[in-house]
């Protein structure tokens, strides 16, 4: 089964750069000059959530943020819907997008984000559940969907939490987490 | 067999009519989507399942240089009357009285990682919000909060809301007694319940555990309960003192007792018997006089309370009207044993202690108030939060209305270790519910009704306030400050000691957002008074309004006074004179900024985009004529204040006619100032036309003037009646500002010769 949200991030060379009021005027451009492929609807500022979704491009296909949700501010693509033939392609397709979307940014901002320690969230608790044989089987499609954009990579996976929340028991729930 | 389906996942853990009504509303997805269902028959199907519109869902969107459709994939289809299917909705998740388990709040936050922007939002009624949510996600989301015992049913709609009360049930100093138990046995009751199916409006409760405090905030409820014990016969009873009729919206009603004291037995059928009323007698043609407070006004308190009497006496017996009372209390079972609170261990967990930390009745436990800004927390502290409770508290957690999360029954040696795991979360702020933690409705962010940015104020608040905070007088910070994006209120910001609410002003032919200032509110009592406008200050200036009343209000209140009582005492005209320097925006040459919203750099202005320079040097006569209503008001506003309440009613009812006959001018009807002929003329000219209607309130506005003109109630008025004549003739008022402006955007104005030329100095508001 396909996860119905695959996110990509990649994060920021500069990790000082945690002000998200610039993405916001940004992303307003993104939708009024139609720079990206797909339908976007609108720009949520949230910026006054620690470690929150930033600024937030909503699209119908797809969201868009620059966010500090595990902690790091970098680029964000979540992928929401759209039908693809396999985990695979599915996965291809998000990584497409997300660099085509980071190209886009570093070209309005200045700003360069890093092209290796991509992280790739599966955020569906039905079709990819935190199960051994799941996660492998996840890990080995995202390292193929990897390889014709970004070289051979090795898939590795988040055991836990994306960061480490101050809690003893580690984040069971969250959603599984891969690096590239 | 493969698990491929929510549905099959969560076989058996749904209750079984909850998971059939879930099916139920998927088939009628289907069914709306093959068009064999109407669209207002569907919008108000997924309103009573809380799947709620957002702005832009009519597939319009202004991207600062001209209004732009947006083309949703699914073509026509649509999910109610103007309102695409793939445009992302609101869902508005009921949980009674705030109260989630660590398991609920878990679900939660998956739900706002996998159906929405990450993002749980608390409403001012402790309800959760998650928004950008598709409709065909709503049925999975329902099983998903179905299989731990929460349901969106009615969370929206003409239906039953959710019950609120007091967060501090079963811990506060003050309570007669824990209504925990009525307030969960009323919200099981009354969902779904037959007699709450046909309303012609939503109906919401509250209830309180004492009359003095605010947390129960049940005088502007439809029906609001708070806890009282009598002694009969040398044993103490308990029950209620029964409201009925309150709210806030567009003109703010305080409740009116229905009984002082209503034994606890009876409170589940009396409510049944109110709901009958409401059901029959309610109106239903109207939806904007369809509210309770309508109906108490139409009928008076007393025939209400005899119609209730009435239907009481004719239902027959239920045995959920009791069935709680003979409940065993809930053990809160608390995570440690009580000890004293321990001593902060920094500067600013002592400051965190003094805002977010309240003792409990229980010595040795404490109630700790996580700040959330704006209401809004990610997934991800939702989980973290929701394992804090495991292990400090043990007790279901609570939303307040201040939009902030309790943790409750939290030992005393246990605090500092609290807040450290806090602090690692991010939310570990202090200033809870005061001036540093503002509350704020949804506002232009996702309201489709949203005039001025309200979260966007809200931020710039929190942000400017924090700065300085170490210098802030004590009683400065404990203000509350409520902002609303539209008169509809829901921040409740007329009981706030600062109150916003956004309104839009046509200046030099361009729209600037501004918010009207709203004074004189009083929290406690249970929102014991409405505070009234003040002014209106631009938008940006919002924040230096809060700076110079703030400032003024530390240098002279007297000891232990109020800022509802120092504005009383300084009156509105030094109010208004203190804001006068900053009510003006500078021209847009000077300063483009005033012509664009908070948190939102496109230009706020709409349709005046497309006038020309020279637009901003000619001011409509009618724009003179609102000038002059708007002076008439605020001379009614200081007269009321002076208790010359009859006076106050007749200038609200003359500012009234200025606007119209203003209007009605500018449409190029001719009329003299004789109130009969202003009212015929404004009905012929601007309202039969259909110019004064409100694209929300539709007529409603227009009519207060007609009301007033036929029934002459401004005559000999009471104190209260005044005070309801005001604040229609300030809806009245920004109606014709509105209409003002969707004429000039239509390019109707009268003749050029009905324009004066005034410099481009930006003098004119
Ligand atoms: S007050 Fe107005 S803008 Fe705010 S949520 Fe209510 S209807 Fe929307």
């Amino acid at each position: 089964m396909i996860p119905q949200r695959i996110r990509v991030k990649l994060y920021a060379e500069d990790t000082s750069q945690t002000d998200v009021e610039p993405f916001v005027a940004l992303f307003h451009g993104f939708i009024r000059e139609a720079r990206l492929p797909g339908l976007w609807i609108d720009v949520v500022d949230y910026g006054h959530v620690r470690r929150g979704p930033g600024a937030l491009l909503v699209g119908h296909e797809a969201d868009l943020s620059w966010d500090l949700l595990d902690g790091r501010p970098g680029l964000s693509y979540t992928r929401k819907r759209g039908e693809a033939p396999s985990l695979e392609q599915a996965l291809r397709e998000t990584l497409e997008h997300a660099l085509e979307a980071a190209a886009a940014v570093e070209a309005r901002s200045g700003l360069r984000l890093q092209r290796q320690g991509l992280s790739v969230t599966l955020i569906d608790r039905l079709r990819a559940p935190r199960e051994p044989g799941r996660i492998e089987q996840l890990r080995l499609a995202l390292g193929a969907a990897a390889e014709p954009l970004l070289g051979s990579r090795h898939a590795s996976v988040d055991e836990v939490s994306p960061d480490d929340v101050a809690t003893d028991r580690g984040d069971a729930r969250a959603a599984v987490t891969l690096r590239l | 067999m493969t698990i491929q389906t929510w549905k099959q996942a969560l076989t058996g853990r749904i209750a079984s009519d909850l998971a059939d009504e879930i099916d139920a509303f998927e088939g009628q997805i289907e069914l709306k989507k093959q068009g064999r269902v109407g669209d207002k028959l569907f919008a108000e199907t997924r309103l009573r399942r809380g799947a709620y519109g957002q702005r832009y869902d009519n597939g319009l969107r202004h991207d600062g240089t001209g209004q732009k459709t947006l083309t949703f994939p699914s073509g026509e289809i649509t999910k109610g009357p103007g309102t695409f299917w793939d445009a992302p909705g609101m869902m508005r998740v009921k949980i009674p009285f705030g109260a989630v388990s660590p398991e609920q709040l878990e679900v939660l936050a998956d739900l706002a990682e996998e159906y929405s922007d990450d993002i749980l939002h608390v409403t001012t009624r402790q309800d959760i919000q998650l928004h950008f949510v598709h409709i065909e996600d709503t049925p999975d989301l329902m099983r998903r909060l179905g299989a731990v015992g929460i349901t969106t049913r009615e969370a929206c709609g003409n239906a039953v809301r959710n019950v609120s009360a007091c967060p501090y049930a079963g811990t506060c100093h003050t309570e007669s007694f824990d209504v925990t138990p009525h307030a969960q046995a009323l919200a099981d009751f009354l969902l779904g319940h037959p007699d709450t199916q046909d309303f012609g409006r939503k109906f919401k409760a509250a209830f309180s555990g004492c009359a003095d405090e605010p947390c129960g905030l049940t005088r502007f409820h439809d029906l609001g309960l708070v806890a009282r014990e009598r002694t009969q016969d040398g044993v103490a009873v308990r029950g209620f003192l029964v409201l009925v009729g309150g709210g806030l919206g567009a003109v703010p009603v305080q409740a009116k007792v229905l009984t002082e004291f209503c034994p606890e037995q009876e409170l589940l059928p009396t409510a049944q018997a109110l709901c009958r009323v409401f059901a029959q007698h309610g109106e239903r043609e109207s939806r904007a006089r369809a509210r309770l407070k309508f109906l108490v006004q139409k009928l008076g308190i007393e025939a209400l309370r005899e119609l209730v009497a009435q239907e009481r006496s004719q239902l027959l017996e239920d045995p959920r009207w009791t069935a709680h009372l003979d409940a065993a209390p809930a053990d809160p079972d608390p995570r440690s044993a009580p000890s004293p609170l321990a001593e902060p261990g920094s500067r600013a967990e002592r400051s965190w202690q003094g805002t977010n930390v309240r003792t409990q009745a229980q010595d040795g436990y404490h109630v700790v108030s996580v700040s959330l800004p704006l209401g809004d927390f990610t997934a991800e502290q939702a989980r973290g939060v929701a394992d804090l409770g495991r292990r400090f508290s043990h007790e279901a957690l609570r939303f307040t209305v201040e939009q902030n999360v309790v943790l409750r029954w939290v030992a005393g040696a246990d605090v500092p270790a609290l807040y450290a795991a806090l602090d690692a979360l991010g939310l570990g702020e202090d200033g809870a519910d005061g001036l540093l933690d503002p509350t704020s409705c949804p506002g232009t962010d996702t309201c489709k009704l949203g005039i001025a940015s309200s979260r966007g104020l809200a931020k710039e608040l929190r942000r400017s306030l924090r700065v300085v905070a170490d210098d802030l007088d004590p009683a400065v910070k404990r203000l509350r400050v409520k902002m609303s994006g539209c008169f509809n209120s829901c921040s409740q910001h007329h009981v706030a000691d600062l109150g916003f609410l956004g309104v839009s002003r046509s200046v030099g032919g361009r729209r600037v957002p501004h918010f009207n200032l709203v004074l004189g509110g009083r929290y406690r009592d249970n929102g014991g008074a409405y505070g009234v406008v003040v002014g209106a200050v631009p938008a940006r200036n919002a924040p230096e309004a809060v700076r110079l009343i703030t400032n003024k209000y530390a240098a002279e209140r007297q000891e232990d006074e109020s800022l509802e009582a120092f504005v009383e005492r300084l009156g509105k005209a030094a109010i208004r004179t203190l804001l006068a320097p900053i009510s003006k925006p500078p021209p847009y040459e000077v300063d483009p900024s005033y012509y664009r919203d908070f948190g939102d750099p496109r230009e706020y202005t709409l349709g005046d985009m497309g006038i020309g320079e020279c637009a901003g040097e000619l001011v409509p006569a009618v724009e003179f004529a609102l000038s002059a209503a708007e002076q008439k008001l605020w001379g009614a506003q200081d007269e009321l204040e002076s208790g010359a309440a009859a006076g106050a009613a007749g200038n609200a009812y003359q500012a009234m006619l200025v606007a119209a006959a203003g209007l009605v001018r500018h449409l190029g009807g001719q009329v003299r100032d004789e109130p009969d002929e202003v009212v015929a003329a404004f009905r012929q000219h601007v309202y039969a036309p259909g110019h004064f209607h409100d694209p929300f309130a539709k007529d409603k506005f227009g009519r207060y003037l007609f009301s007033l003109h036929d029934s002459k109630a401004h005559e000999g008025a009471s104190v209260e009646t005044a005070h309801r004549i005001l604040d229609e003739a300030r809806l009245f008022l920004e109606a014709a500002y509105a209409c003002t402006e969707r004429l000039l955007e239509a390019g109707s104005q009268a003749s050029a010769s009905a324009e004066t030329a005034i410099p481009s100095s930006g003098e004119r508001a």
